[in-house]
């Protein structure tokens, strides 16, 4: 490498050093401390217990059930904002939009927590009919968290397409194919790369949520939307550093099982269409 | 000009004057104290002690008592190298939850308090011994073998017990054309004697009041179905708590007129310093003019009949509105990571020794505990507290019979001391907080609002009981 291309990369690392910096000091570096933490039997007693306490957790019956919520929320609630994001960014890209309605799509990230809860306070908590204190109380918070990030997916979809080799459309419309054959074999695998950011964007948006829920319905709300980080606010106000801990390196495990899957899916497409 | 030199000099003049004070005190002291607060200064033996939550939140005399155990201790019994300064660890702290948070940073620190104070009436052990805060006595403690058998514990040392029972106004009782009752008095009798009292007098609701009208309603209600799942929103605990408002605004209980709703709220619930007053205020009003039921005495200790404001013909019966005899009882936990820990346990073997034991009985110390030890029973039925005046004389024979009796029971197992669970406390403390904001409240909540409002808090102590 000549001189000049070193010292390039010398400048580069320099201007990165304190993000990097930060970031291990307060990202990578407590999450390894935290894993003695799990290892311990209290925040009051030091003594190692080896993975006693992850045994444990699974027998505490409000971590099983936020565990279980997470995971519904998860399962049901990211696929559905990433197809209704690229369901509407579509409609967006094939009917030209002004940008006033692409402006539009984005200020629901912007609102504060405490205006978007007391809003759909007023929808969900209605006297006659409550859905938030209901059994479907899940589809209320799955419909806010859309709300919510649509938006932000829709900006990243439309680039995408804005963004798409155009000749090979125009090939498969001269060689007679119809919108629903372009979409299946052309704009979705050209969207994948796109597809497999808006996953990632959208597990991360998605514990956004807990914010609104908390201040709809506090600290312990309806069971069926009793989250993790419910769980794990609660017992860190206790000093519960022991369950705190461990609540969320098993949550990190099903993110990152998750976060997998996606990947998975993303290089098998990949492979098959190419690159 | 004038005015602010004034203030200067008057500041001056206070800050002297305090001073002063500082150097009489200090004067004031003994050789022998002097030494020995020197000794403290330079050896440190000092242990902490953190008190229940209750001193924290509302009653500072338990400290007081705390103290001078500590000190009489410290003065009389250790040898001089091994003394050791007690100190009560204090807390600036305005609510249950500042209270916790404060409480666990002192835990989680590695000079911890030597010592935890602990009422298992209204807390549990569960906690401390889980997280591996209480340290295991073992053999440690050489008078521990003298405690009641049905009090041992591996982590726990018992200071005193209190059993619930009633005493009775026997003048005012028969000015009220009433039949003085006996041991053997039922429930119906009592309410009997409560109902014609509250026709007669004018007594202010206050805690103790209203723990009476909550106890008439809810001690024999299940809070848990048989499985062991959270019950409360059921057609029988909704009429009830309705019946509990019922009573309130039926005019029976008067209010104290300088009260608002929010402030007869908080005394009730009875959680903060101000609560305390308000109900200490109220309880002496209510004692002194329209005293004929207080059954929030000892029944294990025979004097507690004594009362400095009711110099009167009184009469020491069991609680029988209950249902269960509830026996509660105090005492300390050593903290693994306490600072001193071998002489806060040389401390705990003095204050379950037979004659710190007597003192703390004959003081009538620690909201008039009674002993946790089974070898001064006879110094407890031969030699009378000093004040005893023919008021007690006259009760004395029936209140060493109950206190006799109930021993005998506890021995036998017939009845047991208040072992709840961590988890029964959150029921029972978020109901019994549910119905007071129900029942003192302005708004007046109609049956449908109550069951969404038991719904919701059903849910709410089911995740609480089980984080």
């Amino acid at each position: 490498m000549s001189n000049g291309g070193r010292m390039k990369k010398f400048k580069a690392y320099i201007i990165l050093l304190p993000s990097l910096t930060g970031f291990f000091l307060l990202y990578i570096l407590p999450f390894f401390i935290g894993i003695k933490f799990s290892m311990q039997r209290s925040a009051f007693n030091k003594e190692f217990v080896g993975l006693a306490n992850y045994i444990k957790i699974f027998d505490n019956e409000a971590f099983v059930l936020a565990l279980k919520n997470n995971l519904i929320f998860m399962v049901i609630a990211i696929p559905s904002v990433m197809i209704v994001s690229f369901v509407v960014s579509l409609l967006m890209h094939e009917l030209k939009v002004s940008h006033w309605i692409k402006i539009a799509m984005i200020i629901p990230i912007a609102i504060p927590s405490a205006a978007v809860s007391g809003f759909f306070k007023t929808v969900f908590d209605a006297e006659a009919f409550s859905i938030i204190e209901s059994n479907f109380a899940m589809l209320a918070v799955i419909i806010i968290y859309i709300w919510r990030s649509a938006g932000f997916n829709i900006i990243i979809y439309m680039a995408a397409l804005g963004q798409m080799n155009k000749s090979a459309i125009e090939a498969a419309s001269i060689d007679g194919a119809g919108y629903m054959n372009r979409l299946y074999h052309i704009i979705l695998p050209m969207m994948i790369p796109s597809t497999f950011f808006v996953a990632i964007m959208s597990i991360m948006n998605s514990f956004k949520v807990f914010k609104d829920v908390y201040i709809l319905q506090g600290a312990y709300p309806n069971p069926q939307i009793y989250m993790l980080q419910h769980y794990m606010n609660n017992i860190f106000s206790k000093l519960q550093n022991e369950k705190l801990t461990t609540a969320a390196y098993i949550f990190t495990i099903f993110i990152f099982l998750f976060a997998l899957v996606f990947y998975k899916v993303e290089r098998n497409y990949l492979d098959k269409v190419g690159d | 000009m004038k005015k602010i030199i004034g203030l200067i000099v008057f500041c001056l003049v206070v800050i002297g004057a305090l001073q002063l004070v500082d150097i009489y005190k200090e004067s004031q002291l003994t050789e022998s104290e002097k030494e020995l607060q020197a000794f403290f200064e330079d050896e440190g033996h000092v242990i902490t002690i953190l008190m229940p939550d209750n001193y924290y939140l509302y009653n500072w005399q338990l400290y007081n008592d705390v103290l001078a155990i500590g000190n009489t201790i410290i003065m009389k019994e250790f040898d001089y190298d091994d003394k050791v300064k007690v100190e009560v660890i204090r807390l600036n702290v305005n609510s249950r939850e500042e209270l916790m948070r404060e409480k666990n940073l002192l835990l989680s620190s590695e000079n911890g308090p030597t010592l935890i104070m602990v009422d298992l009436g209204y807390n549990s052990m569960d906690e401390l011994i889980d997280y591996g805060i209480a340290m295991k006595i073992d053999d440690q403690l050489e008078n521990y073998k003298n405690v009641y058998d049905f009090l041992k514990d591996d982590y726990y040392v018992p200071l005193g017990l209190s059993a619930s029972g009633t005493i009775v106004n026997t003048d005012t009782l028969e000015e009220m054309g009433e039949e003085v009752p006996n041991a053997d008095w039922t429930r119906e009798d009592f309410y009997h004697i409560q109902e014609k009292w509250f026709e007669d007098h004018d007594v202010y609701i206050n805690y103790y009041e209203f723990q009476r009208l909550y106890n008439y309603y809810f001690a024999d209600v299940e809070l848990m179905d048989i499985t062991g799942k959270v019950d409360l929103n059921n057609a029988q605990t909704v009429d009830k708590i309705m019946a509990v408002r019922d009573e309130f605004i039926s005019n029976n209980y008067k209010i104290e007129p300088r009260m608002s709703m929010n402030t007869l709220q908080k005394m009730v619930r009875l959680d903060t310093n101000d609560a305390w007053w308000w109900n200490e205020r109220i309880r002496v009003e209510n004692e002194v003019n329209h005293f004929v039921i207080n059954d929030n005495v000892n029944a294990l200790h025979p004097f507690s009949t004594y009362h400095p404001l009711l110099y009167r013909p009184l009469k020491l019966l069991p609680r029988v509105h209950e249902g269960n005899s509830t026996i509660t009882d105090m005492g300390f936990i050593v903290n693994v990571n306490g600072v001193n820990s071998e002489y806060g346990l040389k401390f705990l073997d003095h204050i379950i020794s037979d004659d710190y034991q007597f003192y703390i009985y004959e003081k009538k110390m620690l909201d008039v505990l009674a002993p946790s030890i089974s070898t001064i029973e006879d110094r407890i039925l031969n030699k009378h507290p000093r004040k005893v005046g023919d008021v007690e004389k006259k009760v004395a024979p029936f209140a060493f019979e109950t206190r006799a009796q109930i021993i005998a029971d506890l021995e036998s197992g017939k009845i047991t001391p208040n072992r709840k669970s961590r988890q029964v406390l959150i029921l029972e403390r978020n109901f019994r907080q549910f119905v007071i904001e129900i029942a003192f409240n302005d708004i007046f909540f109609s049956r449908k609002q109550i069951e969404d409002k038991l719904k919701k808090l059903e849910r709410e102590v089911y995740l609480k009981m089980n984080e």
